[in-house]
């Protein structure tokens, strides 16, 4: 490769960038912070055609582990490092606080990328671990997501009450509310993740890997 | 000659950076992030709809206060949309769907205050005074770097879609909002692939001219501007326990029990 800027060098001479070394460097933080921009952005357009239906809502997290996890398989793939999954959870988590979502969201992922970090600990390089550490932290979003909407169980029903909806209606509601469809859509927002890590690694081969800008 | 006109236009840059802006405008990041976090629990919390339109017309009035009236006048007008679709929806009786959009919009139509609040802080914090806040909080630079780099990129994202679909176009794929609907999985990898590849290469510039300019160094950050937490910031702090209180106060009192629009199916 023929480095085509001065710029391009200085990031080559960069002591710290070795991919041997177990530390996070600058250059590692810089690709979060791109790559989270963009995961950002996608989640953004996906909430707001989810949010156009209040069905779809739920189901959020789902739809957008799919195209998240090409972003986070690339971040991966130029990152195998130690605590790569909790950073970027971090950093996530604040921009998802900053465009005003539940705290108690934020909390769940951030908890379950710590969970994933450990998933990932013996060996970043693996595959398997990072699809499976990828769905865990999607399954920790999901249910921090949908926990929310179950948490405001007691909103929903005064709302019912109030406006005087008939038992049918209020019964269906509740069940979709219920504790066992969290635990569904938690169950399937990781089979979903598992699916997009699965299409990120494609991806990657298809493009990345044939244009030389990652190591397969 | 030249060198002195120049040294007194950075002394002027300088200045304009380094003065605080007086009031609410010059609040703290911090105090702006915990206004959201306190704002959106309390939406989650209180039941009536007269505390929910209380909290929407502080926040409309603060963001006001804050220089950006504009965001919370569009917030005001989308609650009243949004009440609007739902009693259209409801009209229609169509089964089922009526009453999940009227229950779950309504819930939702609760966090419009906290939207208001999310947008403000994003167009009002500077990318600089975020990561200073954010180091002041002890955060490590782990943190604060990706932060920066992602609130500094985020906007540019548009620009990069902007110019993928045009070559998109010029090589006769169909980039519309219905096409991409009829194949999403294509439509995602023709877009974000290609982002995804200008990603890596703008995450290098970016890392060689950060690297360039000492983000590796030990030294603790400085910064032009004087952030800290002032004690406008206090009495925001304080302000907002006592309309805390307050609020949830009169949610649990008669008038949380009060209907103001009442959509029957």
């Amino acid at each position: 490769m023929k480095p085509q800027t001065s710029g391009a060098s200085v990031a080559n001479r960069m002591p710290v960038s070795a991919p041997a070394s177990p530390k996070l460097a600058a250059k590692d933080l810089v690709l979060v912070g791109v790559l989270g921009a963009v995961a950002g952005a996608v989640c953004m357009v996906i909430s707001l055609l989810c949010g156009m239906s209040p069905v779809t809502n739920p189901l959020y997290a789902i739809i957008a582990a799919i195209p998240v996890g090409i972003v986070y398989m690339l971040m991966l793939a130029k990152v195998p490092k130690h605590g790569v999954f909790t950073v970027a959870g971090i950093v996530y988590g604040a921009l998802f606080l900053a465009m005003g979502c539940f705290w108690f969201v934020v909390l769940c992922f951030v908890a379950a990328s710590v969970v994933a970090d450990a998933v990932m600990w013996p060996n970043p390089r693996s595959v398997t671990r990072m699809s499976v550490a990828y769905a865990v932290s999607v399954a920790g979003l999901s249910f921090g997501y949908n926990g929310a909407i179950v948490l405001m169980r007691d909103t929903f029903n005064e709302v019912m009450v109030k406006n005087g909806i008939p038992a049918e209606y209020s019964d269906a509601l509740n069940a979709f509310v219920s504790d066992p469809m969290l635990a569904v859509l938690t169950a399937a927002a990781f089979l979903v993740a598992l699916l997009g890590a699965y299409v990120g690694r494609r991806v990657l081969k298809k493009h990345f890997v044939r244009a030389g800008l990652v190591q397969a | 000659m030249e060198a002195v006109s120049a040294d007194a236009d950075a002394a002027r840059a300088r200045e304009a950076i380094e003065r605080f802006p007086p009031g609410v405008v010059g609040l703290d990041a911090r105090t702006k992030l915990l206004l959201i976090v306190v704002a959106s629990t309390v939406c989650l919390a209180c039941r009536g709809e007269v505390t929910v339109l209380a909290v929407l017309a502080a926040v409309v009035a603060l963001v006001a206060a804050g220089g950006h009236a504009s965001i919370g006048l569009r917030c005001a007008l989308a609650y009243v949309v949004l009440n609007l679709v739902i009693a259209l929806t409801a009209a229609f009786h169509v089964p089922g769907l009526s009453a999940l959009l009227l229950v779950l919009g309504f819930t939702l139509l609760k966090f419009v205050p906290v939207v208001a609040l999310a947008w403000w802080f994003a167009s009002s914090v500077r990318t600089g005074e975020l990561v200073t806040a954010l180091g002041r909080m002890r955060l490590p630079k782990t943190v604060t770097i990706p932060v920066a780099v992602m609130v500094r990129y985020l906007p540019t994202l548009g620009q990069e879609y902007a110019c993928i679909r045009d070559t998109m176009r010029m090589r006769g794929i169909e980039a519309s909002f219905p096409a991409s609907l009829l194949h999403p999985l294509r439509a995602t990898e023709f877009v974000l692939v290609p982002i995804l590849m200008r990603c890596l290469k703008v995450a290098d510039e970016l890392a060689a001219s950060a690297v360039s300019r000492g983000i590796e160094s030990r030294a603790s950050r400085t910064s032009v501007r004087d952030v800290r937490l002032r004690v406008r910031d206090g009495v925001a702090a304080a302000v907002l326990a006592a309309f805390v209180v307050g609020v949830l106060a009169v949610d649990a009192g008669p008038a949380g029990q009060v209907v103001v629009w009442r959509i029957s199916l």
